[in-house]
This record gives C-alpha cells, structure tokens and sequence, in this order.
C-alpha cells in the first residue's frame, strides 16, 4: 500500500509496531547443539506458536506479554510477529489468485455472502503482483487457480512425483507444480520498503504500537491515531488525512474495535475463518523409489467446482504435496536398532500430502474486546469464540480418503493416514473479521477495502476477505492493497 | 570407545565454532570442560532413563549412540524446566515397571490414552531428536554426509 502510494507521490507515515531490524546483524548461523535447550527451545515458551523453533524463537510475538482468551473448549491460536516487514519476512511463499470460485461463491452453493468484486475486477493486479514477487510456477488453464504472470517453472519432476501424477490423472484429479514467490528473501523489506524509502515520501516509525484511530467530531472523519513507544511506553498521537490499516487481520480488526468505529454494520470482529490444515493427511512411502529424490507439487481444490458434486460438504480442499526424505521415526512401532535399519531402508522414499481446506465464514466465529485481557502497554486485547463444523470436519475426512487412494494408484505404500485439522488460527491464515461488501448493513469494507461508515479509512490486509477458498492468502491481501491503494491515489475517496 | 574419547576423535570443530562467536578469542563449551549435574529425577529414575534412551538409540557401530549423546544427562535439565504436566508424564513413566511393548504399537493421530503409552511415544522423540542434535551424532553423520552440518540461522533478541 504505501509502496504504490510513495510512487505515486503521496506522503505516507508507517508506524509498525515491532523494530526495524537489520537482517544482515538480527541472524547469525548457529549450531543446534549449541542452543541452549539443544533444539528443543525454552519449554512453555509458546504455548500457540508450534511454527516456532529454537532457531527462530525471537522472532514471534511474546505470548506472555500479548495475551488473549479464549473458550478452553475451542483453542485459537493468535500467532503474530511484529516487526517492519511482519509475517513477509516468514511466510510460506505460495501464490495462488483466488477465482470466481471464491468471489461469487454464494451463486454457486446458496451459502454465505458474494465478494463486491469479481475475478475481473482483481486480475489486473495479479497480474502485477506476480512479477514483482518474482512468482515462479505453471500455467495450466485451470480456472480454479487461474494462469498468472509467472516465471516459467522448466524443473522435471522427480519419478516419485511422476507416477503420482500419473495416479492423479487417471483418477481425475489436476495436479500443478507448486507456484511460490522466489528469491533469498521475498519480503516487503526488500521488495517494497527500499523503493518507498527511496521515493522520498515514506517516513517509517517502528516500535509505534496503534492504541486508538481518532476521528473529527465534527465531520466523522479519521483524523488520526494514538501510538505508544514500544520501548517506554510514551504514548503520542500521528494527524493524517487518511488513515490505512494494516496490521493483520486480527490486530487490525482489534484496533478499530478499540477505536469505536467503523462498525455500523455491527458484523466488525464477525465472520471469522481461516483454512483448515490436516498435515501430513497421508504418509506414504515409495517402496522402490529411484533417484533423483525429491519433488513437490500442487493439487488444487477439485470438489463441487461445476456443481454440488459432493453431498456431505460445501466448497472444497487442496493438497500440497512432496517426496523424499525419510518419513518421521514416529510412524514405524520400533525401536532400537530395528527402527534405525527401518530409517535407512526407506530413505529417500517418504512421500506425504498436506490438506487446505476452506472454513466457510460464519457470524458466530467471532473476536471481541475482553477489557480484563490487556497487553504489557495496557491496550485490550481480543477474546475468541470460533469453532469449525461439520462441513470442515467432513472435508477434512474426505480429504484423507481420497489422498489414500490416489497413493494406492500410484503404488505407493500408505503407512498412517488421519483427519486431524491443525486448531483454528494456526494456519496463520486468519481472514474475514473486517470483511468487504456491496450492503453496508451486512459488510465494514466497500469494494475498494474502504469503511463503509468513514471514506477515509481503508484496510488492507486479510481481514477484508468474504471467503478463502484453500489459497494461500499473501497474493491476494497484495493485489487488493494494490487496487485500493490505487483508488485512493486517485483521490476517489 | 568412552565419550570424551569420541568428543576427541569427533574433531576440533567446538574451539572453532566457540571462537568464532567470541570475537577472536578461543573458547571452550562447558561440556567439553565438565560434566552435567542431575537435579531432577532421582538415582531410581535416572537409571531407568539411561537404560530405556539406550534401548531407543543404542550406539550402532560408529554412530553414537543416546548415551554417547549423553541424551539422560540433557533430559534431566529439559525435563526439570518443563511443565508440572510433563514432568509428571516422565516421573510416573519412569517409576512404571520397565516394558518396552507399548512402543510396538501401531501408531495414530491422538496420542495412546494409556499414560505408560504416552510417556514412551515422548520419550522416544525427545530421545531421538535429543541425540540427533547432539554435538556427537552430528559429527559422526557429518563424515559420511557432508550434507548434514546441524547449522541454522538463529534469530538474535530483540531488544
């Protein structure tokens, strides 16, 4: 957002709530016997983090000084880095466009809301995206992940890989090569804020933690917004014309909660999803895998894409997929020598998929303020009342099933399977709680990621979604900043 | 071969490694120097994990093994700093007559409701990723595999 903003000759003011580390001074290499907990990191440290490692540790959020509530029953869990650059500087990579699958979801199925937008409406930013991401992969034509701007993907696949393309093929399943955004790093550090910085209309204040957006009295304008020094907790408050947020979707959501605004509609903190995850839905092991080893691939959701197909859900999954390596010691019902000669017998030869599954957005999945739950600067912090349904419980079980069989077509050797979804908020693809909208009673954002209740408020992160479908989100949160960024260049607010 | 023999053949590397991380002068890592002080499970119970980390991992020709590791010594400090939970787990496992079957068990996606079950499933995995991030496993598997070096890239604190 500032990004396009800065070059386009606005002045925009970034406050980010974490420091500007210099990446080149903040990591070292290290070795894992020379941690302290050998790997294993400090116990108890994150309770909701399990992307965390001893290696990365400092990076996340502290919990305990961050914390929030939730029903025991239904864990969530909120897992946030702060720091300029935020979750660019770890993200998965993948780079999946959302199609009208998504956008018009509710003209295909009768459930929940529409987007404000369509395919065509996005496309145009996609397809700028995409390079400057240096997104690498396929095009293929499918039109439920359509064709992008990529770099051209020429790697073979691995024979692993080939027979179980062949497998998915005769079963009628697509299958792709994964499409990711390439380079050592693919941040906003490197990609984006070095150009801003350069324009001379960025100005970036780190360790500005935003308490409160204020707004005129008069007009019902944003205006401003309070922020406190992460360091001595000195609280200040920034003017500005325009306010942007973007400080993930929960945080944002959270902020404008704590502000008051924007929530006419009463749905601000509602709709609540993300995507379910079933890892390692299936191990299986290639029992006379060749080399060369390795290889990953894609399949993109294949459920009730023409029509309701499927009786026991709505909507669909996809898999990731990847081979070689050796499958976890945990799966053989050895040990000793015997599972050490089991390791050796099947290197190279583990081949797992990975469920993505769409969470449809309900009202009931909810965040709002508990102001008994305040971080270490006193600002309230959110409870969390969200569960999954049947509907993600049933695709999660068909999801294992089918992966079952296509690698029992392609030969493969299946040794454990389950339908487990990872708890909600783990993805760490949190959407939906800020969503955009046509009806202003039933939505906060316009079409533009701009409040319905106050013109120059906009928010751009992935809180403006209606629904995910199984992508990956970053691409789109990208391309939608892109398109309301330039909306509000183009002084339309 | 003895530990500390091992430790010696396994190379100079740690002097390096150390002094590359203080400033030009040559250092030494305290368990190449002394050894470990048990603090959390008792005479009973630490000999009971000694023997079921060496019915885990034993040494296998070259290749250390979790005692090489000294994998009871680490999980004594680990265990010690874990929750009242876990130490539990490990305790009672511990006092538990000694009965590897349950580790023949075919494995699933929730953890075995039996305690004993589940104290060795965990233990199996602390003991395995204990020993294979141990300065000694990573030395041995290092000259067959040069691949294998046990380096990452570690966040610093943020002030």
């Amino acid at each position: 957002m500032a990004w396009n903003l800065c070059r386009r000759g606005i002045k925009c003011l970034m406050l980010d709530a974490g420091p500007a580390l210099d990446l080149t001074r903040a990591r070292t290499p290290r070795k894992v016997y020379d941690l302290p907990y050998r790997g294993f990191g400090r116990p108890g440290r994150f309770p909701h983090v399990t992307q965390a490692d001893e290696f990365n540790a400092n990076l996340w959020l502290d919990e305990k000084q961050n914390p929030y509530t939730t029903d025991p029953k239904d864990p969530f869990y909120w897992v946030r880095v702060r720091l300029v650059g935020g979750k660019t500087l770890i993200w998965g990579r993948a780079c999946w466009r959302l199609s009208d699958h998504e956008f018009a979801g509710r003209d295909k199925d009768g459930f929940g809301e529409n987007w404000p937008i369509r395919y065509q409406d996005l496309a145009p930013y996609y397809d700028k995206v995409e390079p400057l991401f240096n997104v690498a992969g396929r095009n293929e034509g499918l039109e439920q992940i359509p064709d992008g701007k990529l770099l051209p993907d020429t790697s073979t696949d691995s024979a692993s890989v080939t027979r179980f393309i062949a497998a998915c093929q005769a079963k009628g399943v697509p299958v792709t090569k994964p499409r990711r955004s390439t380079g050592a790093l693919a941040s906003s550090v490197n990609l984006l804020l070095p150009d801003a910085l350069k324009s001379g209309n960025l100005t970036i204040v780190p360790n500005a933690i935003a308490r409160e957006i204020t707004t005129d009295k008069n007009t019902g304008l944003a205006n401003g917004v309070f922020f406190l020094d992460r360091h001595s907790g000195r609280e200040l408050h920034a003017k500005a014309r325009v306010v942007v947020v973007g400080a993930s979707c929960l945080e944002s959501t959270r902020l404008l909660l704590n502000s008051g605004i924007a929530n006419s509609s009463g749905v601000l903190g509602r709709y609540l999803f993300d995507q379910i995850y079933v890892k390692n839905v299936v191990q299986a092991i290639v029992p006379d895998a060749k080399a060369p080893f390795g290889g990953s691939g894609y399949i993109p959701r294949f459920r009730n894409l023409g029509k309701q197909t499927h009786k026991k859900f709505l909507r669909g999954y996809a898999y990731d997929f990847g081979s070689g390596g050796t499958p976890n010691p945990k799966y053989f019902s050895l040990y000793g020598e015997a599972l050490q000669r089991k390791l050796s017998q099947v290197a190279n030869q583990s081949f797992s998929l990975t469920t993505m599954g769409e969470v449809l957005a309900r009202p009931e999945n909810r965040v709002t303020i508990d102001k008994d739950c305040k971080d270490a600067w006193g600002i309230p912090s959110l409870r969390f009342d969200c569960r999954y349904s049947d509907n993600e419980r049933e695709m999660a079980i068909d999801s294992m099933n089918t992966a079952d069989e296509l690698c029992h077509e392609a030969g493969f050797q299946v040794i454990a399977k389950h339908s487990h979804f990872v708890p909600f908020g783990e993805s760490i693809h949190d959407l939906g709680t800020c969503r955009m909208g046509a009806d202003p009673k039933t939505s906060v954002l316009n079409a533009w990621n701009q409040s319905h209740d106050i013109r120059n408020l906009y928010v751009v992160d992935g809180s403006s979604f209606v629904s995910g479908g199984a992508q990956n989100p970053t691409l789109s949160i990208l391309a939608l900043a892109w398109r309301a960024s330039d909306h509000l260049a183009s002084g339309a607010y | 071969m003895k530990r500390r023999d091992l430790l010696k053949t396994a190379a100079i590397l740690p002097a390096i490694a150390a002094a590359q991380q203080n400033a030009g002068l040559d250092a030494e890592t305290p368990d190449a120097v002394a050894d470990p002080v048990l603090r959390f499970f008792n005479a009973a119970q630490f000999a009971v994990l000694v023997k079921l980390s060496d019915a885990i991992l034993p040494r296998i020709g070259q290749t250390p093994g979790a005692l090489d590791a000294r994998v009871p010594e680490f999980l004594d400090f680990l265990i010690g700093r874990s929750s009242a939970e876990e130490q539990k787990l490990y305790r009672n496992g511990l006092d538990h007559a000694f009965d590897l079957a349950p580790l023949g068990e075919a494995w699933t996606y929730e953890e075995p409701r039996d305690p004993y079950a589940r104290f060795l499933q965990r233990a199996k995995h602390d003991v395995l990723t204990a020993a294979i991030n141990s300065r000694e496993w990573i030395a041995a598997v290092a000259k067959r595999n040069p691949a294998v070096t046990g380096t990452g890239t570690y966040w610093l604190p943020i002030e």
